[in-house]
């Protein structure tokens, strides 16, 4: 790819300027359909947006004692990463910047704004934010292992470790939500604990401990923060739909070239839309556990399960090569 | 012999989404024999889809009322995450229960048959057949279990008065004096028992007015309950109190040695709340 097509790929689309926009629609789907199922109204569209606008307008109220510095950088830390790891997920045919390891640089990204919870929790010096911050690692130990395996099973079948040749690989075989349904479980729950969702908002559990690590934050710190986590949920969201659904290729070859991009992307759309429709659902239908039960849940039948599949499958490349 | 068959063909028009003709088939199946209970909420969901409330509203109620004769779990607290969030949460034993005078749903979801209404009976209670719910659970779970029977046992009561309702005058006009006198009068009000003490003295003004709420006598109950739980588990122990905060917002310091009384108000307590933990705490 030319150096101005891969800077507008990477700022304009589908990078930033895109996944900022995208993202704020999945808030706004989110809140709505969660609204709708609960018999309520809903926000109108332009209120993620909104809520974005006004947040930075306020003022930003740094805590007695903390470091400006450290508090200004951990948001902004956290959004890069996130942003950062959308690039390596298909969105409208396989990535350009696409490399063998980009699968676990994905992972690692994403794992980021759990470090920067905590990292603000701790340095609020304010109990609840360091309670909700030390929640939010306890919370990471406990779903990363299962959700890291149950992605790693897509990638041993097809061989390789980048999330664009696992989607050409699911182009000429069947899905991989097909191939490993336990994986595709356990990934989808992964990802609701890793976006600290009902039931898995346990750091920010506001009967508990006001917003956990959120609690000192205000101003543009709290809207860069928020729209971390709606990008993370844009990120999360097409990489289940790519490791697990196809991702954005179809499988069968489509001319011109625009009209198997335009496809492409709209198969991400819809991809990426229903995981969203599962997870504010999910949101819904539950009440938060405790820490203690996720803990049980998490390790006991979550990592056994992905444990479960990782075998099954090196099994099936055994006997079975597709 | 049609009732089977609309019974079938009203389920059947259900799961297509039918409305209108799931309903016709309920409701003919429904004159010839009463439904079946799971029957019946399917018809109540088809009137509510057909906009027709008041029919919608007297089928749950007949479908509620035959999920109590059936002795079914209640559906309202039937969720493996409130069950798992609430059973074994905030135990209290039956001793430890009276020992902290608790009164109210509180004691009775610990299984002691105590409610003031049956006890010590006021009003138009000793005329009215109800029953005292209790549970022997003692935990968050078993609170809920005796709040949401006591809903039936109210809704039971209202009812039966409406429908007993004696001969006489609705509104009377009453002295402009209260008589010279004292009276300690106790009630079961939702959250246990509700103690007023009232002096008077010939005038329309109340020479003295004292109120023990039941969210007072049940709050020291939480040093028991809260004992060995989590974090996470405490406002859900606090919440299955139902407190009331603002019968709570004062409290009398009663020193028996200097023969001293003191009232802190809400501004006092929150104050000293507040310099408690920064001192002690480092808050």
């Amino acid at each position: 790819m030319d150096v101005p097509l891969l800077v507008l790929y990477v700022v304009m689309f589908p990078g930033l300027l895109f996944l900022v926009g995208y993202a704020f629609l999945f808030q706004f789907l989110d809140r709505k359909i969660a609204a709708r199922m609960q018999s309520r109204v809903g926000p109108p569209l332009i209120q993620p947006f909104a809520d974005f606008v006004k947040m930075l307008a306020k003022e930003t109220i740094t805590p007695a004692d903390v470091k400006r510095a450290d508090f200004d950088w951990a948001p902004l830390l956290a959004f890069a990463a996130v942003a950062t790891a959308f690039l390596y997920v298909p969105v409208v045919g396989p990535s350009p910047v696409a490399f063998q390891g980009d699968l676990i640089l994905i992972l690692y990204l994403l794992t980021l704004p759990s470090i920067a919870l905590f990292v603000l929790g701790w340095l609020s010096r304010n109990v609840f934010a360091t309670i909700g911050g030390v929640r939010a690692v306890t919370q990471l130990f406990i779903y990363e292992v299962p959700f890291f395996l149950a992605l790693l099973a897509p990638a041993i079948m097809a061989g390789t470790w980048s999330v664009s040749e696992i989607v050409t690989w699911q182009a000429s075989h069947p899905w991989f939500a097909v191939l490993q349904p336990i994986g595709f479980i356990v990934a989808l729950i992964g990802l609701q604990a890793k976006l600290e969702r009902t039931p898995f908002d346990i750091p920010e559990a506001e009967t508990e401990i006001v917003a956990g690590p959120w609690t000192e934050l205000t101003g543009r710190r709290l809207a860069l923060m928020r729209l971390t986590m709606d990008v993370a949920l844009v990120t999360g969201s097409g990489l289940v739909a790519a490791l697990f659904l196809g991702g954005p290729l179809l499988p069968w070859a489509l001319e011109p070239a625009w009209l198997a991009s335009l496809a492409g992307f709209g198969l991400f759309l819809a991809k990426t839309l229903a995981i969203l429709f599962v997870l504010t659902s999910l949101r819904i239908a539950m009440g938060r556990l405790r820490i203690d039960q996720l803990n049980d849940i998490g390790w006991k039948y979550l990592a056994s399960a992905a444990i479960l599949q990782v075998f099954v499958v090196l099994a099936m490349n055994a006997w079975w090569a597709p | 012999m049609s009732t089977p068959i609309d019974v079938e063909l009203g389920r059947e028009a259900y799961a297509r989404r039918a409305w209108r003709e799931a309903h016709e088939h309920l409701a003919i199946a429904d004159e010839a024999e009463p439904l079946t209970t799971d029957d019946l909420e399917l018809l109540a969901t088809t009137a509510f889809m057909l906009g027709r409330d008041d029919e919608y509203l007297g089928v749950l109620e007949r479908a509620h009322h035959a999920h109590l004769e059936a002795g079914e779990t209640l559906p309202a607290v039937r969720n493996a995450i409130w069950i798992g969030r609430t059973q074994g949460v905030g135990v209290l034993t039956a001793e430890e229960a009276t020992n902290h005078s608790l009164s109210g749903p509180m004691l009775r979801a610990s299984g002691v048959d105590y409610d003031v209404r049956k006890d010590d009976p006021y009003l138009s209670y000793p005329d009215v057949p109800w029953k005292v719910v209790t549970d022997d659970h003692g935990d968050v779970f078993g609170r809920t279990l005796v709040r949401v029977g006591e809903l039936v046992e109210s809704t039971n009561i209202v009812r039966h008065c409406l429908e007993n309702l004696p001969e006489g005058a609705i509104r009377i006009q009453p002295p402009r004096a209260a008589p010279k006198g004292e009276v300690l009068s106790r009630y079961e009000a939702p959250r246990g028992e509700l103690v007023h003490f009232i002096r008077t003295n010939n005038t329309d003004k109340v020479e003295r007015l004292d109120i023990r709420t039941p969210t007072l006598a049940n709050w020291t109950s939480v040093a028991v309950s809260l004992v060995g739980q989590h974090l996470a588990d405490i406002p859900v122990v606090v919440a299955a109190i139902d407190p009331c905060l603002s019968c709570t917002s004062r409290v009398t310091i009663v020193d028996r040695e200097d023969r001293e009384t003191k009232t802190m108000t809400w501004e006092e307590l929150r104050a000293h709340g507040m310099r408690f933990y920064r001192e002690k705490r480092g808050v």
